[in-house]
């Protein structure tokens, strides 16, 4: 018997309209993407559970180091099981989490909190990051870095939506933000799975064979043989390409998410004019470049070429570091656009990753290999962060003040990006022997079964 | 009959769920754009 939910009962009919397909993609990740909002509960929760930032910041730790966890070791179930599985578990366990942390904040239980949303819904984003990913590549076998551009846009685009109206929600659901924050878990959960569901069940999978009308051939010169469907994750998991650009993706984040973190200090301290509304503003500014990034650079890649597109990213990513720190301070207009590019080129190092990964190692389980790739984001969550503050403790520590907390930040910067570049540099085409050695595997696995 | 129905109800799911995420975004954007307008306009 199967499920609505099954990968069977969710196969299109061969005429079937591929532009039905990215709006589901969307619908979850602009969901998902609240986690990225998730600081404009800091100050109410703080004052909830009268506790430190430190205990209220872990909930957001516990969510993400959820979603790597979920994405890597999830990423079989979700190829195995389809995306509309998938999708309906992951809009499952992110309202849960709402819902549970609502819980929490109404009986002042901070560890349902931690259960809820960061445990729950943790399991959610992991989940709902990688579930539409491998099937969009298969809808857009011609243009895969725009359909998973369009998508993980969606990620970033969940963060712009999420803040403005969880401060309406907040300034509107209670007497103080404080108190309006057990409700507005509750709206949010039950909007974002209203949405997800819609998604889960919009989703649909290309008939077996189906390519879109007028494809001729791959356009990548890094894409496999075309006879050839992908290796097995275990397969991937083992080659050097795979942390050749494991190693691209760990300093693309790390060198954005250093930018990202320290964005308003930064900024106020390079330019004594810069106030608090305005550094407010170019936070804004940054994350409009990371979401159209996203779509941009990576729809781009789709002509120029996977590995060219990430010389872009982390070449030109390094000299703009360079730039910034030998003169970034000579001029507000340049600093803002310079940064704003660089966080384009992170968005966009984002976007991007799956469609090499894709031209890397077939389209078959793109999904679970772009989710054991996504520990590198993890682990970048952390060390981008560690690296700029603790420079700048230093820097305090040694009596210093103004641009130079920063500097040496962005020289480290420059040599991570380099370090990025040169791994890009040396990923190759897999080798044919990779692929004859996963197919005998399989051969003999599916034998003994 | 059946199948043309399903047809004609996935392609109005998708133009419906087309139309909510399209808007979400835009309200996303222009609020972002118009807190990073003070960047710009001070």
């Amino acid at each position: 018997m199967t499920s609505l939910l099954d990968r069977e009962r969710s196969v299109a009919p061969a005429d079937y309209n591929r532009w039905f397909i990215p709006p589901a993609a969307l619908a979850v990740h602009l969901s998902i993407g609240q986690v990225y909002a998730f600081s404009v509960f800091r100050n109410p929760l703080v004052e909830r559970f009268d506790t430190s930032l430190t205990a209220i910041g872990v909930i957001f730790s516990i969510s993400i180091v959820m979603l790597g966890l979920s994405a890597a070791f999830g990423g079989k179930w979700v190829e195995r099981n389809g995306p509309r599985k998938a999708m309906f578990f992951s809009g499952v366990f992110w309202s849960a989490g709402f819902l549970v942390g609502a819980l929490g904040v109404a009986t002042g239980q901070l560890w349902l909190v931690y259960f809820g949303y960061g445990f729950l819904g943790g399991l959610g984003l992991g989940i709902g990051y990688i579930s539409p990913v491998s099937t969009l590549i298969k809808w857009f076998p011609d243009r895969p870095g725009m359909a998973t551009g369009i998508a993980i846009m969606g990620f970033g685009g969940g963060a712009l939506i999420a803040s403005p109206l969880s401060l309406a929600l907040l300034d509107t659901l209670g007497e103080t933000p404080a108190d309006a924050v057990a409700p507005t878990f509750l709206v949010l959960g039950a909007g974002y799975f209203v949405v997800m569901m819609m998604g889960a069940f919009t989703v649909r999978v290309p008939p077996e064979g189906w390519t879109p009308s007028g494809m001729q051939a791959p356009v990548s010169r890094d894409t496999p043989k075309p006879s050839v469907d992908g290796v097995t994750v275990e397969t991937a998991f083992t080659t050097r390409q795979f942390w050749l650009v494991w190693i691209v993706l760990f300093c693309n984040v790390t060198a954005g998410i250093a930018i990202l973190e320290q964005a308003a200090p930064m900024v106020e301290v390079f330019f004594t004019e810069v106030g608090p509304a305005e550094a407010a503003g170019y936070v804004g500014f940054l994350s409009l470049c990371n979401m159209l990034g996203r779509i941009v650079w990576s729809s781009a890649s789709d002509s120029i070429g996977r590995k060219r597109t990430y010389i872009g990213y982390l070449g030109l990513g390094a000299v703009l570091y360079l730039f910034i720190a030998v003169a970034g301070t000579s001029s507000v207009v340049m600093f803002v656009g310079v940064t704003g590019l660089i966080l384009s080129f992170y968005g966009g190092g984002f976007a991007t990753v799956p469609a090499y990964l894709k031209d890397l190692f077939g389209t078959r389980n793109v999904g679970a290999i772009h989710g054991r790739l996504l520990t590198a984001w993890s682990l970048a969550g952390v060390a981008g962060p560690m690296i700029v503050n603790g420079i700048a403790d230093y820097q305090i520590a040694a009596g210093n003040e103004g641009p130079a907390l920063y500097e040496l930040s962005l020289y480290v910067m420059v040599g991570v990006m380099t370090v990025g570049f040169l791994a890009n540099m040396m990923v190759r085409p897999l080798p044919d022997s990779v692929y004859r050695k996963d197919a005998a595997k399989e051969e003999v696995e599916h034998d003994r079964g | 009959m059946t199948e043309a129905r399903t047809k004609l109800s996935s392609k109005i799911a998708a133009l419906v769920l087309w139309a909510i995420v399209g808007a979400a975004l835009l309200y996303g954007v222009v609020q972002t754009a118009m807190q990073a307008a003070a960047l710009f306009t001070s």
